[in-house]
């Protein structure tokens, strides 16, 4: 015998149960789809053909891990992919080690649509930039310039007003009447370059103190070869019969090797340094007192520069042959 | 939500069991069929993502190999110089030209997205020195050749470490891939068994459901049913919209209990009436019966006393005494009447023509001290009455008002129509009654002394008795007497047959 219950549950809401059926059904379907979105998402996160660029250009850099070229090409980078074209960093996934000549030579065969690259002022260099214009591929040099080149466009500093800039950094420390200053180089800086800084920064620390002596040597170093930097410095600390009074680093891994050369080796304060650059790294170092004080070139500057100049000879054939980027002391 | 669910509903009422089967069928069936549907797209979907993981990578050691190909071929050429190794080395630029023409390389991706485009280009340009090389070689121009082959080698390592960081960088994607899509797929088993799962159980949940929801109302019908053969006809028959069938059934159930429910009370009513009827009759039959007995057992032999009256009548006539013979036969009429009407009816003519008769015997026995007076309305006589009605009650009225009584004794008898009744009258100027003996009387609580030798032996509770179950109603007969010395009135109201 059926209770009343039982009659109304089948005779008078048979809408509820209805419901229950619906909303059952209605949660299968919510649920298919929920989890289809989820699994539809997840894969579309790893989808990798969302950008399409029309052209692409070269980037080659003498040191790939210089935290001022990193900086430089990414910045570079974000704006050209902002005006539609691809900056790739010749060689940076290459397996072997690959000198800027043979960057170079990649980058025309590759057919890039312009090449960025950093000269070493070598004749090989030159020719290769000139190969390289020949076959309609602009190119521009950054950080050195090859003047000799027909390269389009230089942007950078300009080594004359960088030594000014050191000169004056220099001047403010006190040495006596004889001061031994050691500027280390990269082995790629042209000779013009370094004949340039040279020659404004002994203009600049003999303008006041005409009856001091400055002695001003440079060593070139090799930053692409591995360790050799460390090595170098090491020499410089501690084998050398007289050390300097005062380094000048004319670059970021230098600089940085310098700086920690110097506190492993316990000689803070037996050597001013001057470093190149503002990395977290040398910032502390300058925050400390252990590098006197630091000259940056505007890194973000530059790579837009780069981007701005090839951009602007696109579209009208020229382009200014030198662009200036601002520097900057740090104390 | 609710009103979907009733609109759905409302769709569903009323509809066949065939159909309503057929709905569950589907309703299940597609459930489980859009589920599998599903999950099997997406299975295949995962299945083409995984078969195409590791495509590129084939396509870049496929490319290497083309490359290797050529400067092998190139290699020996300038090596062996043949004609065969010459075709081969074509053969191979045929074959790698043909491969790059169809090269999809735009710049675009996460990986390395000019990378293809660099190898394309830097093939093309490898492919252009190593032609001038074999051109060298054909022209025996060793150091152009020389020199060519040198570029060339240059660029088929730039090439070859291309091609291979490519598809080291494209593995290690791809192999991220995989193992998302690994992730994905372990995770699209869950989802599957968890949705069949609930596909399942909303299969199961829905047959259960339309199974029980079919079922239960022929069930139920079956139960009340069984009830109702069992003689519980106060079962209500619910009204059932779910399925048509049931509906119909339902009602025409319902409809076939209110009809036996009716028929059962009117045959009831019919019974009871029936039996109402019969047991009066019974009950007048019987006090006929008792009537006539006391008469049979009052006058021994009737037949033979009333042919005694005829021969005394004729012996009369015969002596020359008319007045005796007309004495003998109103007393032979006066016993006939008793003796021939059988049925228990008779007509107000009848009765009226009786009790003539009986006052002319009484005036012989009396004289002039008993007056009989009537007024009867001659269209009722033929009015049917009980039979031995007025008699008794005359006979009442003479022994026990006027007998009484010291003045000259009247009786009135008058019969006459008052709206829809008609009244029959028989009043006496007799010592009258009280009224505890008029109630005794009417309630049958009065016990007369029956030894008296003139009462013909039908007393008046008989003749209230019979009226009564005649005219089936309390008040037909009422004695009416305005005191001790005031005469009595017995009424008798008759409903008119006619009227």
């Amino acid at each position: 015998m059926k209770t009343s219950k039982q009659k109304n549950h089948f005779n008078d809401k048979p809408s509820r149960i209805m419901t229950i059926g619906m909303a059952v059904t209605l949660i299968i379907i919510g649920v298919t789809v929920l989890v289809l979105l989820f699994l539809n998402i997840s894969e579309s996160g790893k989808d990798d053909t969302d950008v399409i660029y029309d052209r692409k250009y070269a980037f080659i850099a003498n040191d790939k891990d210089d935290a001022f070229v990193v900086e430089v090409y990414n910045t570079a980078k974000a704006e050209a992919a902002g005006k539609g074209a691809y900056l790739e960093l010749i060689g940076s996934e290459l397996g072997g080690t690959y000198t800027s000549h043979d960057l170079m030579i990649m980058a025309i065969a590759s057919g890039y649509d312009a090449i960025f690259v950093e000269p070493d002022d070598t004749r090989e260099m030159t020719d290769l930039i000139n190969r390289a214009v020949a076959k309609g591929i602009p190119v521009i040099t950054y950080m050195t310039d090859d003047a000799n080149s027909d390269r389009q466009c230089y942007i950078g500093s300009n080594f004359y007003l960088l030594g000014k800039e050191y000169g004056e950094s220099v001047k403010m420390t006190d040495r006596g009447d004889e001061c031994d200053i050691l500027i280390l180089i990269k082995e790629s800086l042209p000779v013009t370059s370094r004949n340039s800084f040279q020659t404004s920064l002994m203009s600049e620390l003999t303008s006041d103190k005409k009856d001091c002596t400055y002695n001003v040597e440079f060593e070139a170093i090799d930053t692409t070869s591995t360790f050799s930097v460390e090595e170098k410095i090491r020499d410089i600390l501690l084998h050398e019969e007289k050390s300097a009074d005062l380094i000048i680093c004319m670059d970021e891994i230098t600089t940085t090797s310098f700086y920690k050369a110097l506190v492993d080796y316990n000689k803070v304060g037996t050597v001013d340094v001057f470093g190149y650059y503002n990395s977290d790294t040398i910032l502390k170092g300058v925050e400390r007192g252990v590098i006197n004080s630091s000259i940056t070139v505007d890194a973000s500057e530059m790579g837009k520069s780069c981007i701005n100049a090839i951009e602007e000879y696109r579209e009208s054939g020229y382009v200014s042959e030198y662009v200036s980027v601002p520097v900057q002391i740090i104390r | 939500m609710g009103s979907l669910a009733d609109r759905i509903t409302n769709l569903i009422h009323g509809i066949s069991i065939k159909r309503q089967l057929l709905f569950v069928f589907i309703l299940t069936a597609l459930t489980s069929s859009v589920a599998n549907f599903v999950i099997f797209l997406e299975i295949d979907d995962r299945m083409q993502s995984v078969d195409a993981v590791y495509d590129s990578n084939e396509q870049n050691n496929e490319l290497l190999a083309l490359v290797e190909n050529v400067h092998n071929n190139l290699t020996n050429y300038l090596m062996i110089k043949s004609t065969d190794v010459m075709e081969g080395y074509y053969r191979s630029v045929y074959d790698i030209t043909d491969v790059l023409d169809g090269m999809d390389t735009q710049i675009s991706g996460q990986v390395a997205p000019a990378a293809r485009d660099d190898i394309k280009n830097m093939i093309y340009e490898y492919l252009a020195v190593a032609d001038e090389t074999i051109q060298g070689k054909r022209g025996r121009n060793v150091e152009k050749y020389s020199a060519n082959y040198e570029e060339a080698s240059r660029l088929y390592n730039y090439i070859r470490d291309y091609i291979i960081s490519l598809n080291d960088k494209q593995f290690r994607q791809n192999t991220n891939e995989y193992s998302h899509l690994r992730a994905s797929m372990k995770l699209l088993e869950v989802s599957v068994f968890v949705i069949l799962g609930l596909a399942f159980l909303v299969g199961i949940g829905l047959t259960v459901f339309f199974t029980e929801r079919i079922t239960y109302p022929l069930t139920d019908l079956a139960e009340r049913a069984e009830r109702i053969s069992e003689g519980d006809f106060e079962v209500e028959i619910p009204d059932n919209k779910w399925t048509y069938e049931v509906n119909i059934l339902s009602k025409a159930f319902a409809e076939m209990l209110v009809s036996i429910k009716a028929y059962m009370a009117r045959e009831k009513k019919n019974l009871e009436t029936q039996r109402d009827l019969r047991e009066r009759e019974l009950t007048m039959e019987a006090e006929i019966k008792e009537a006539r007995l006391k008469y049979f057992q009052a006058q021994v032999n009737p037949h033979f006393l009333f042919n005694t009256l005829n021969a005394g009548m004729q012996l009369s006539m015969f002596e020359g005494a008319p007045r005796t013979g007309v004495f003998l036969k109103n007393v032979s009429e006066f016993f006939r009447y008793n003796i021939n009407k059988d049925d228990g009816e008779s007509t107000i003519g009848e009765e009226v023509a009786l009790l003539d008769y009986y006052f002319e015997i009484l005036k012989v026995r009396f004289g002039d001290v008993l007056e009989y007076v009537k007024d009867v309305d001659e269209d009722l006589l033929p009015v049917r009455i009980p039979k031995m009605i007025l008699q008794p009650i005359a006979e009442n009225c003479i022994n026990h008002g006027i007998r009484e009584a010291e003045q000259k004794g009247y009786i009135y008898l008058t019969v006459y129509k008052r709206d829809e009744e008609i009244i029959i009258s028989i009043a006496d100027n007799g010592v009258g009654m009280s009224r505890e003996l008029i109630d005794s009387i009417l309630q049958g609580t009065y016990v007369r002394d029956d030894s008296s030798n003139e009462n013909n032996g039908v007393g008046m509770n008989s003749v209230i008795n019979r009226l009564r179950l005649y005219y089936n109603r309390d008040d037909v007969l009422e004695i009416v007497s305005e005191g001790p010395g005031q005469g009595t009135e017995v009424i008798i109201h008759v409903q008119d047959n006619a009227g």
